[in-house]
């Protein structure tokens, strides 16, 4: 039986991380990742009453914050933080603060993920999300054995940049 | 084992700030936000339009009061080539493929690079849609003024027209050297904004396609 529809609401709180995540590598000063986490709310509530389900939400909104993302970088697209800034979307430091060592290791990897070409950003991305390869197929448009032929090569680099890093 | 460790270093990513909605105001929020954007289009289409708006009243005008035929004759072709300005802006418009981010990525690229190609080619080509036809018009309209000689004319408008060789030659040279100054700055826009986008658009393309 198919599960009834998400609201848009929903949909949101349970895949914000992930777009944050996405959000984080691609922003480059003066562009904030909450600045682009509010143009990927925007567009992603633009496109949901078209989003019928077929695709799975998660791979629904990838697109959509792969593609938001990268016009940001391009510069296809202005994104002007005051005129993207929804007061209803609030970010919050956790009380803890960052960890130190973690925020190092983040940066190595952040680093190692710049060094590559847009596009095998995207498909490290997603690989790093945990996302089957029909699935990275879907997000990108490439086919399955494409994607499978590149992720072989990315993880080679990727692992090459980070191993002496991590030390 | 360092593949497990990168995905955790990635997963823990998110975790320094913690993202909350408040969503009795959210939807309110990006309602506002959509239509402070479409606004901004409808005022942007508008502006495309507004130049070839003003010269239609005018010339119309212009073809009525003035009696010299082919003065005539050049301003109710003005008039047509601003409707098609008018006409082929609009064209542009409809053409523009809408944005839809939920497509794959690689089709994505194929739209806005679609878009990007149609602006190329509406500002490369400004000098043979934009410029020459009105300039060819606008020299015609004035070097026409006062023939024939017979025909009498003192409206009130003969005050602000060049009548006499002198300052029909002056206002031939500003007009040229103001088309000028509008094709130099489509291509400027063209060289400068469009080329460097679809290249970058091309490149990434070209790295999706490939297998090295």
């Amino acid at each position: 039986m198919q599960q009834p529809k998400k609201t848009f609401e929903q949909v949101l709180e349970d895949n914000k991380n992930k777009i944050y995540r996405i959000c984080r590598i691609y922003a480059i000063a003066p562009v904030e990742p909450q600045d682009l986490f509010q143009e990927v709310v925007y567009h992603a509530w633009k496109s949901f009453p078209g989003f019928k389900g077929q695709s799975g939400e998660g791979t629904w909104l990838y697109k959509i914050a792969l593609n938001v993302c990268l016009r940001a970088k391009m510069k296809l697209e202005k994104v002007d933080s005051k005129n993207v800034r929804l007061e209803s979307i609030q970010f919050m430091p956790v009380q803890s603060g960052p960890d130190e060592v973690r925020e190092e290791r983040y940066q190595a990897l952040r680093d190692c993920i710049a060094s590559l070409n847009e596009s095998d950003q995207s498909l490290v991305i997603l690989y790093l999300e945990e996302l089957p390869y029909k699935e990275i197929a879907q997000v990108t448009g490439l086919t399955e054995n494409h994607v499978a032929v590149k992720m072989k090569r990315i993880r080679k680099m990727l692992f090459d940049c980070i191993t002496p890093k991590l030390g | 084992m360092l593949e497990k460790e990168l995905k955790d270093i990635w997963k823990g990513s998110s975790e320094i700030e913690r993202i909350k909605f408040d969503l009795s105001r959210l939807m309110i929020d990006l309602n506002a936000r959509m239509n402070r954007i479409e606004k901004v289009i409808r005022k942007r289409d508008f502006r495309e339009i507004v130049g070839a708006l003003i010269v239609l009243p005018i010339f119309g005008y212009l073809a009525y009061e003035i009696p010299y035929p082919i003065t005539r004759i050049a301003s109710l072709l003005t008039v047509v080539w601003a409707l098609y300005v008018i006409y082929k802006f609009r064209s542009v418009q409809k053409r523009r493929i809408r944005e839809n981010l939920s497509l794959p990525f690689k089709q994505q690229l194929e739209n806005q690079k679609t878009n990007m190609l149609d602006q190329h080619q509406l500002l490369n080509t400004v000098l043979y849609w934009y410029v020459l036809p009105p300039y060819i018009l606008n020299l015609v309209f004035v070097w026409s003024l006062g023939y024939p000689s017979n025909i009498e004319w003192s409206g009130s408008l003969i005050n602000h027209l060049p009548m006499d060789t002198s300052n029909k030659i002056g206002f031939t040279i500003a007009l040229a050297v103001f088309n000028a100054f509008i094709v130099w700055l489509n291509k400027r826009a063209v060289k400068k904004t469009l080329n460097p986008l679809i290249a970058d658009i091309e490149r990434v393309q070209q790295q999706l396609d490939s297998t090295d």
